[in-house]
C-alpha cells in the first residue's frame, strides 16, 4: 500500500507540468469561450438594433438570451474540453510508452522496484483516474466564474442565468462529464474507467509480444466488444431493465476482473523490457 | 606497489613475489603487520579472493603469520627471511643466466660490465 | 549462488540463448565474454526476469526470483535507467524510497568519489557522467549480487578508471558479482571465473587464476575457443 502510494504521487508528479499547462488553456480558451461569445452575441444584437430597428425585447425575442449554455456551445469552448479529453487518452498510451523509449530506459527501474509489478499498473491507473477528476473538478469550479465573468460584461437584460444542472442535462457532452444524477456518474466514469483498463492490457500485449501482441490485443477488444454487445442481439425481452443494468455491471466486473489478472500475469511472466 | 600484472602468470603468485621482494630489500620489517586483504584489494586493484589465495600461500611457506584476530605480520624467522631473500636471488640470476646462455659469452666477458651496472644502479 | 539452468531465449526464430548453464558463486566476480551479439545482454535481463525465457530455470539462491529478490540482486545495465527530468539528489531518492537495501551512506561516498553534483539535473550530464550516476545507484544497494552489464563500454578513459575503482572497492565486501564484458583487459585481474559464450552457446568456464598456472592469459583462451 505504501509503495502504490509512492508510486501514484512518482507518476502524478513526472506529468504534473504538462498537466498543469493544461489546466492553464483550459482556463485561458474557457475564458475566451466567455469573451467571444459575449462579443458575438452583442454585435449581432447591435446589428439587428441598427438595421432592422429592433428594440431590445425584439432582440432578446429573436435571438433568446445570452447564458453559459450560449458559451458551451461556442468552438472555444468544445475545443477547450476536446483538447483535455484527447490530451488524457494520448497521456493513457504515453503513461506506459514514455518508459521504454528515449535515450532513458526507465521501464528497467520500475520492473526492477521490490514490489508487485501490478502495483505499477494500478499506480498508472489511478494516476489517470486523479488527472480526468481533477479536470471535472477544475471545470466545476470553473463554470461559476465563467457564469460570473459573463454577468459582468453583458448588459444586464441580456443575461441569462443558467445552472450547471440544468446545463448538462441536456448537453451532448457536458452530460457524459458531470452526470446529473449519482447512478450516471457512476455508469458514465465506471465505463471510462473499464476502457482505461482494457487499454492497458492491449498496451501490456503489445509490450510483451510487440507485433504479435498488436493482433492478440486487438482480438481481445473484438472479443470484449462481442460481449458486450451480444446481449442486445439476444432475446432478452423477458429481462427487466433492471435485471439487463445489473447483467452489464456482472459483466463489467468481468472484464475488468480478466483485464487485470491478465495484466499481472503479462507484467510477471511476459513483459520485455 | 607495482600494481601491473603479468597476464599470463597466477596473480597471487604475483602479489607473493611483490611481498617477498619487499622484504628482502628491507621495505617490510620482520614483525611488521600486514594491510588487511580488503585494503590490499582496494590498492592493487585486484580481486580479495586473490589477495586471500597470496595470503595463505605466504603463510604456508611461513613468511606471514598470524594469532587470533590481529593482523597478520611478517615473521620474524631469521631462517625464513634469509631464505626468501636467496631465492629471489637464485631466481634472478637463473634467469640472468638462462638470458645470456644463447649469446654464447664467457663469464669473463660479462663480469666487469655486471659489476659497473650493478654499483651505477645504486 | 546464482544458477542458470539451460536456458533458451528465442525471438521470433532465432534462438539467442541455446541451452545456456552456468552458475555464479557468492563471493566471486564471474565474468561472461563474448563478442557483442552473442546474448550477453539477454543472460542478464533474464536472471532480473526483465525477458521472459522460452525454457530453463534461473535460481538465486535456490529460490526463483520474486519481488524481494531485487533486494538482493541489483542490476546495473548498459543503457541508462535513470530518468532525465530528475537531479541526481532526485533520484537518489527515489531509490531510497522503495529500496530497503538502499545504502545512503555509500551512496554519498560514492558521490564525492565520482565528484558528481546532487542538484545537477541528469539530462544535463556527460555520457560519461551518466554512466556514473547509474552505476552509483545500483552500488548504493547493499545486495548480495551485483550484475553489471558492460560498465565500461564508451566511456572515456577517466571515467573507465574511477569506475573500475568503484568497483574495486564495492567488491571487497564479500559480493557475488556478474559482469559481462567484451574487453576483458578493464577487470582482467577482478575476475575470479571466466565464462565464454559465443552465439548463443557456452564454449568454455574457467578459472582465470587456473589458466594463469598454464602460462595462459584470458584472451590466449578466447583465441584457442573462439578463433577456429
Amino acid at each position: 500500500m505504501k509503495n502504490y502510494i509512492k508510486l501514484v504521487r512518482f507518476e502524478v508528479d513526472r506529468f504534473s507540468k504538462i498537466y498543469g499547462a493544461l489546466i492553464g488553456l483550459t482556463i485561458l480558451l474557457q475564458i475566451a469561450a466567455v469573451v467571444s461569445a459575449e462579443m458575438g452575441y452583442m454585435k449581432e444584437a447591435n446589428s439587428l438594433m441598427l438595421e432592422q430597428r429592433y428594440t431590445s425585447v425584439q432582440v432578446i425575442e429573436h435571438l433568446g438570451k445570452i447564458s453559459m449554455h450560449t458559451v458551451s456551445y461556442t468552438t472555444l469552448f468544445v475545443f477547450s474540453i476536446g483538447i483535455a479529453v484527447v490530451s488524457l487518452l494520448i497521456y493513457c498510451l504515453f503513461i506506459w510508452y514514455r518508459d521504454w523509449f528515449g535515450k532513458n530506459m526507465f521501464i528497467y527501474r520500475l520492473l526492477m522496484l521490490p514490489l508487485n509489478r501490478i502495483q505499477l499498473f494500478f499506480a498508472k491507473l489511478t494516476t489517470i483516474l486523479l488527472f480526468v477528476f481533477g479536470l471535472v473538478a477544475v471545470q466545476l469550479l470553473l463554470f461559476p466564474l465563467e457564469e460570473f465573468l459573463l454577468r459582468k460584461i453583458t448588459s444586464a437584460p441580456y443575461f441569462e442565468l443558467v445552472s450547471l444542472e440544468t446545463l448538462s442535462q441536456s448537453h451532448p457532452f457536458l452530460s457524459l462529464i458531470l452526470p446529473h444524477s449519482f447512478s450516471g456518474f457512476l455508469i458514465a466514469y465506471g465505463i471510462g474507467t473499464l476502457a482505461v483498463i482494457v487499454l492497458f492490457t492491449v498496451i501490456l500485449f503489445e509490450r510483451s509480444y510487440r507485433w504479435k501482441g498488436i493482433f492478440i490485443g486487438a482480438a481481445y477488444v473484438l472479443i470484449i466488444a462481442a460481449i458486450l454487445i451480444g446481449p442486445l442481439y439476444a432475446p432478452l425481452n423477458f429481462l427487466f431493465y433492471q435485471e439487463i443494468f445489473w447483467l452489464y455491471l456482472f459483466l463489467s466486473f468481468l472484464i475488468g476482473g480478466v483485464s487485470i489478472w491478465l495484466s499481472y500475469w503479462l507484467l510477471q511472466h511476459k513483459v520485455t523490457v | 606497489m607495482n600494481q601491473t600484472f603479468n597476464k599470463r602468470e597466477p596473480v597471487y603468485v604475483q602479489v607473493v613475489r611483490q611481498f617477498k621482494e619487499q622484504v628482502a630489500s628491507g621495505e617490510l620489517l620482520p614483525g611488521q603487520e600486514m594491510p588487511s586483504r580488503r585494503e590490499l584489494a582496494q590498492k592493487l586493484k585486484i580481486n580479495p579472493n586473490t589477495v586471500q589465495r597470496a595470503y595463505k600461500e605466504m603463510e604456508h611457506e611461513g613468511l606471514i603469520y598470524t594469532e587470533g584476530n590481529m593482523p597478520s605480520k611478517i615473521t620474524e624467522d631469521q631462517k625464513i627471511l634469509i631464505k626468501v631473500k636467496q631465492e629471489l636471488v637464485t631466481e634472478a640470476v637463473d634467469a640472468l643466466v638462462k638470458a645470456i646462455k644463447p649469446i654464447k659469452v664467457s663469464f669473463e666477458e660479462i663480469e666487469p660490465l655486471l659489476k659497473e651496472r650493478f654499483m651505477s644502479e645504486k | 549462488m546464482i544458477e542458470v539452468k539451460n536456458v533458451v531465449k528465442k525471438y521470433g526464430r532465432k534462438s539467442v540463448l541455446k541451452d545456456v548453464s552456468f552458475t555464479a558463486q557468492k563471493g566471486e566476480v564471474t565474468c561472461l565474454i563474448g563478442i557483442n551479439g552473442t546474448g550477453k545482454t539477454t543472460i542478464l535481463n533474464a536472471i532480473m526476469n526483465l525477458v521472459p525465457i522460452n525454457s530453463g530455470e534461473i535460481l538465486i539462491d535456490n529460490q526463483k526470483l520474486s519481488k524481494e529478490s531485487y533486494e538482493t540482486v541489483a542490476f546495473i545495465p548498459d543503457t541508462i535507467i535513470t530518468m532525465p527530468s530528475m537531479t541526481i539528489g532526485q533520484a537518489m531518492t527515489f531509490m531510497r524510497d522503495f529500496y530497503d537495501s538502499w545504502n545512503q551512506e555509500r551512496a554519498d561516498e560514492l558521490l564525492g568519489f565520482f565528484r558528481l553534483k546532487a542538484e545537477d539535473k541528469i539530462s544535463s550530464l556527460s555520457k560519461g557522467n551518466t554512466a556514473k550516476v547509474n552505476i552509483l545507484l545500483g552500488l548504493a544497494l547493499d545486495v548480495d549480487y551485483l550484475l553489471m552489464d558492460e560498465p565500461f563500454s564508451g566511456i572515456d578513459v577517466f571515467s573507465r578508471e574511477e569506475i573500475a575503482n568503484a568497483f574495486t572497492d564495492y567488491l571487497v565486501e564479500d559480493k557475488g558479482v556478474i559482469i559481462t564484458t567484451h574487453e576483458i583487459g578493464d577487470v582482467e585481474h577482478l575476475i575470479d571465473h571466466v565464462v565464454l559464450i559465443d552465439e548463443g552457446t557456452i564454449v568454455k568456464s574457467f578459472a582465470a587464476e587456473e589458466a594463469r598456472e598454464e602460462g595462459k592469459s584470458i584472451v590466449d583462451i578466447m583465441r584457442e575457443v573462439l578463433v577456429r
